[in-house]
């Protein structure tokens, strides 16, 4: 087979194999851009992506194995806070707890009005009825302080504390001392050139933090309009040429039959 | 709001992944028909 590819042949080649990754990427930029406002944390999709080798048995159980926070509480029960999820060991064994599902757990922590769990998703409270979600959001810690309430972390909405793991409120004194902060600590920060670089892909140096988006959505839009329109136009050229080639046939044949 | 506008611009980006899939496989049909006609038609040509 003699091969004479021109730089134009590389371009069509390298395009055509690699266009549906590339538009799986603008796709999913555009969606990280906006994850927050989508509300993607929220919407869980294991039972269709368990065909994807990311989340296969194996993968899973490789999650399962990373263990974030233990604690053994006050009736000899030991939990295990892991990547894929909350387990309780029984009998040597590790179960399991349906209710949380495949979610992060990031921290464990014993209160007097049941077992706390900061995930990925959320803050889950364990009390006499069972499992239930007490906060929505990504919680970092949970904590328990000496007058009995229970203090969580959670992104952009900071330190919550409880008492019944019902009723959670901001804890003032906290907010007050950090809103008192003078803004000295970030303004002094060097930047690095892993920042810059990072800041330089993401458009934060452009745009800022709270604008990255246009720079995300605009190349992720190009990304797509790029790879799709290539693809048309690789797919109108090929049909083309078949057409062509099935003339031409037609047109042997009846020469030879005619 | 937000989760709608989520699984209707997956369903879009789904779509899209779908159409580009089937144009992928259909222009990779296309240019092995067509070579295979140029391989019928060249040998009739000599002819």
């Amino acid at each position: 087979m003699k091969l004479n590819l021109k730089a134009r042949d590389w371009h069509n080649w390298i395009s055509v194999i690699l266009v549906l990754p590339m538009l799986l990427v603008g796709l999913t930029t555009v969606f990280i851009a906006h994850s927050k406002k989508l509300g993607l944390e929220e919407i869980e999709v294991t039972p269709f992506v368990s065909w994807l080798p990311g989340y296969g048995a194996q993968a899973m159980q490789e999650m399962a194995a990373e263990v974030r926070a233990s604690l053994v509480a006050a009736d000899g029960t030991q939990w295990l806070g892991t990547k894929g999820g909350l387990y309780r060991i029984t009998d040597g064994r590790a179960v399991q707890e349906a209710e949380l599902g495949r979610t992060e757990v990031r921290d464990l922590t014993e209160s007097p009005f049941g077992l706390v769990v900061a995930t990925r998703n959320g803050v889950w409270v364990r009390g006499a009825q069972g499992w239930h979600m007490a906060l929505r959001g990504d919680a970092w810690d949970a904590s328990l302080g000496s007058d009995g309430a229970v203090a969580v972390t959670l992104k952009d909405k900071g330190v919550l504390t409880s008492r019944d793991g019902m009723d959670w409120q901001a804890d003032e004194p906290l907010r007050a001392t950090l809103s008192g902060m003078p803004g000295q600590a970030d303004a002094n920060k060097p930047v690095t050139l892993q920042n810059l670089v990072m800041d330089l892909h993401t458009g934060k140096a452009f745009f800022g933090k709270g604008s990255e988006w246009i720079w995300i959505d605009l190349l992720g839009v190009v990304w797509i309009f790029l790879g799709f329109t290539g693809l048309y136009m690789w797919w109108r050229s090929q049909t083309k040429r078949r057409d062509a080639a099935i003339k031409r046939v037609n047109a042997a044949t009846e020469a030879v039959h005619g | 709001m937000g989760n709608f506008i989520a699984l209707l611009l997956s369903g879009f980006a789904l779509l899209l992944l779908v159409i580009a899939l089937v144009m992928f496989v259909h222009g990779l049909r296309a240019r092995l028909e067509a070579r295979r006609c140029s391989e019928v038609a060249a040998p009739r040509k000599r002819h």
